[in-house]
């Protein structure tokens, strides 16, 4: 596949501006993956003065850091591409703003999501200011989203790829970011990216996307939480208090969840609908469709906005996803208080857990979100 | 350049020929003489290269002033190299030993040693108190007279300090009587007067050094051993170097290695007179750059060309810049992600984790010139203004 010109990458007012600083620099955020590969080649085909830089944000000495391979790959890359590359330690500010974050909720029973923080606190800001003292105008990613410009103010967008879109990730980041981001990437499919690459004969061109959380790798999960996390065995209950199992610790198991539960027995399989921290019981019940797993409505929390507050007037109706990758679900955000938002689905949602990102769009536009604090007791929906 | 060798060559079994352009390394400091010849074969210029090796030998102990009664030269392919040589060979013949170092040491000591943790043998650290080794807090040897192995350095390639090892040898000597005594050379060779080592280098067992840190070709070592010892080899298959060290000699490495250090030894006063000056220079210079702050200038013993700058956690973008204006300096210890991470050596002279992440180190050499020192500093000053 050709590379696309900047005009097919780009909204036209974002191709302007771009016009007002040619052949900038721009240093492109490398992860030795294919996506960051291609943003950094496509800028240097359009004439940019690119610098990779990868972020180096977990201590290596874990057999599964694959920080030194990834970096190997930069280095392959970017010595193809005739292009300067460095690589930046964060493995401080990760440890102290994302990871004691990610461990302490799980402590407390809520289910976080790391790379969201990582694109808030680290990538889009801590690394970023550090990009942009490189004297650098803007810094790009890999990511599959698009900035778009209105009215002079840049606005986090969709990717096209719906499969890939990644604004789920980024809505926590500040939006004073968004003038001095670029997105090359969010115009494509994966699979245009793919065949890009392989066309240009990127050395990632058939590296295999990474996929978990970051510092975990491919291992897993419960066996990674356990290394930081002590066993705190208590019961599993039913719906109606029954005691069906004994679980090993709260923070391995999540609302929805059917997997690791150790229950058998005839019938249905069991999902977790509830944990009590007090308690220290998980509750379960039997079937995927069980009312217990749905939830009406829910209450968040530290609301990022990416659009001007006062273009919103509460309530809104928008759409939101829960999690990555979700359908779309219709909703209205109420107020309630300072920095306390009531979210009213349509359709009751399955499997809502306490610290997950709620992100909110009007069409493609993402508006922003909030994290979880309260949903409503599954027995009473109160 | 001609493909034709010029002498009638016939031993491409021993060595091929330099192809092409590469044949001016073969040429290289000696003119027309052809080196590329394996130093084991037996006609002239084989024996030509030899006596170059010979040369650098006797050029070695002269320098040391100690006798080859006493000890032998060794070519090995690194420092890192002959020091495992040293800790592989007293390991073998002394089990349940205790293996001495200290959290100063270059990765081929500390991690040399930790391999010999599974067969036995014991690792005991040197600590270390205001810049210096402290023995006297030595802990873990309860047998003085046990057989231990001693690995001293003589100055850090970070910090710059030289370590004052007279006294230390002279204190192990009078209380560890089976102790042998390594010395890691690499950083104090050539940057300090010969005088240096002349204070302990006969006590001591093995010293070693590295060519690339003199300003040779990298890729050779040498070895100073006691011959009383029994030194044994690391590798196997020949009898290069007295079969001490098998392999085909790196005999273009081994040439730049000697001829390097006849400069030392001939001219080593003026450059190290040069290298003071241009200290003196740049400490005045990066005085007036706001932003940064010196570490170790406090130190009476420190090697001339060495500066460790406090820069803060903007460290690695300051890094970068210098790097895209040209500028090649040093952060941290490199690790294979490329990126710098706290120093386990300035760790170990008490910084703590966050400080020892937040250092540039700058180090020169005799033909850094006074505008190279204004580009820094300018760039420097640049940096720390925004």
């Amino acid at each position: 596949m050709k590379l696309p010109s900047i005009e097919q990458a780009f909204s036209p007012e974002l191709v302007e501006q771009l016009a007002q600083h040619k052949g900038c620099r721009i240093v492109v955020g490398m992860s030795g993956g294919v996506d960051s590969s291609l943003t950094a080649l496509l800028l240097k085909h359009w004439g940019f003065e690119v610098i990779g830089v990868f972020m180096k944000n977990w201590q290596e000495d874990s057999p599964h850091c694959t920080a030194a391979e990834d970096f190997k790959d930069v280095e392959r890359v970017c010595q193809d591409l005739e292009i300067p590359y460095h690589s930046m330690n964060l493995t401080n500010d990760y440890w102290e703003n994302v990871f004691e974050d990610f461990l302490e909720q799980y402590k407390m029973g809520a289910t976080p999501n790391p790379d969201i923080l990582c694109n808030s606190e680290i990538k889009f800001h801590r690394f970023f200011k550090k990009v942009l003292s490189l004297e650098a105008r803007y810094m790009a990613t890999g990511h599959y989203a698009k900035v778009e410009m209105k009215d002079g103010v840049a606005q986090l967008h969709r990717g096209v790829d719906s499969n890939k879109d990644q604004s789920y990730f980024l809505y926590n980041i500040n939006s004073e970011v968004l003038d001095r981001v670029l997105f090359p990437l969010g115009n494509f499919t994966k699979d245009q990216v793919r065949a890009m690459a392989k066309e240009a004969k990127i050395a990632t061109s058939e590296k295999k996307d990474s996929t978990g959380i970051c510092f975990i790798g491919e291992r897993k999960f419960r066996e990674f939480l356990s290394t930081y996390l002590k066993d705190q065995q208590g019961e599993i209950v039913d719906e109606r208090g029954e005691v069906v199992g004994e679980h090993q610790g709260l923070y391995y198991h999540t609302i929805g969840q059917r997997k690791g539960l150790g229950l058998g027995g005839e019938g249905d399989p069991w999902f977790v609908y509830d944990k009590d921290i007090q308690s220290n019981q998980l509750k379960v019940v039997r079937g995927h469709e069980h009312p217990l797993l749905f939830c009406p409505h829910l209450t968040i929390s530290k609301l990022n906005l990416l659009v001007p507050k006062d273009s919103l007037a509460f309530p809104v109706k928008c759409t939101a996803k829960i999690r990555y990758r979700q359908m779309d679900q219709e909703c209205t955000v109420e107020q309630l208080g300072e920095d306390q938002f009531k979210v009213v689905f349509e359709n009751s949602q399955r499997g809502v857990a306490i610290g997950q990102s709620v992100v909110f769009y009007q069409e493609d536009l993402c508006l922003g979100g909030g994290v979880i604090v309260k949903r409503p007791d599954p027995e009473t929906c109160n | 350049m001609s493909e034709t060798p010029p002498l009638c060559y016939f031993d491409a079994n021993a060595s091929y020929p330099l192809l092409g352009e590469l044949r001016k390394y073969g040429d290289f400091a000696f003119g027309s003489k052809l080196i590329h010849a394996n130093p084991s074969a037996n006609y002239q210029i084989a024996k030509q290269n030899r006596k170059i090796m010979e040369q650098g030998r006797r050029l070695f102990l002269e320098a040391l002033k100690v006798s080859e009664c006493d000890f032998k030269v060794c070519y090995t392919s690194s420092a890192t190299e002959a020091i495992n040589q040293v800790i592989s060979s007293f390991c073998r013949q002394n089990s349940k030993a205790s293996l001495c170092c200290s959290m100063i040491d270059h990765p081929c000591v500390l991690c040399s040693a930790k391999s010999w943790v599974s067969e036995g043998q014991q690792i005991v650290m040197l600590p270390i108190e205001n810049c210096q080794y402290a023995i006297e807090q030595l802990q873990g040897i309860e047998d003085k007279t046990q057989a231990i192995l001693f690995c001293l350095q003589a100055a850090n390639n970070e910090s710059g300090i030289v370590n004052d090892l007279g006294p230390l040898v002279t204190h192990i000597r009078s209380h560890y009587p089976n102790a042998q005594i390594l010395v890691d050379a690499c950083q104090a060779f050539g940057k300090l007067p010969f005088d240096y080592f002349h204070d302990f280098v006969a006590d001591v067992d093995y010293l070693a050094m590295s060519a690339h840190k003199i300003g040779a070709l990298a890729g050779t070592g040498v070895l100073l051993s006691n011959k009383n010892l029994n030194l044994l080899p690391l590798i196997y298959g020949g009898s290069q170097e007295n079969c001490l060290r098998a392999g085909t000699h790196n005999i273009h490495g081994i040439v730049t290695l000697v001829e390097a250090m006849r400069l030392w030894v001939e001219n080593g006063d003026q450059y190290r007179a040069i290298i003071d000056h241009l200290r003196t220079d740049m400490k005045e210079a990066l005085s007036a750059v706001e932003g940064i702050s010196l570490e170790f200038e406090d130190c009476p013993k420190r090697l001339s060309n060495s500066f460790m700058l406090h820069v803060g956690p903007c460290v690695d973008e300051l890094f970068m810049l210098l790097d895209m204006a040209g500028i090649c300096t040093s952060i941290g210890s490199a690790c294979s992600s490329g990126s710098g991470q706290p120093s386990r050596v300035l760790m170990a002279y008490g910084f703590d984790e966050r400080r020892s992440g937040e250092c540039l180190r700058v180090s020169l050499h005799h033909m850094n010139t006074v505008e190279e020192i204004d580009f820094l500093v300018t760039k420097l000053k640049d940096f720390f203004n925004k």
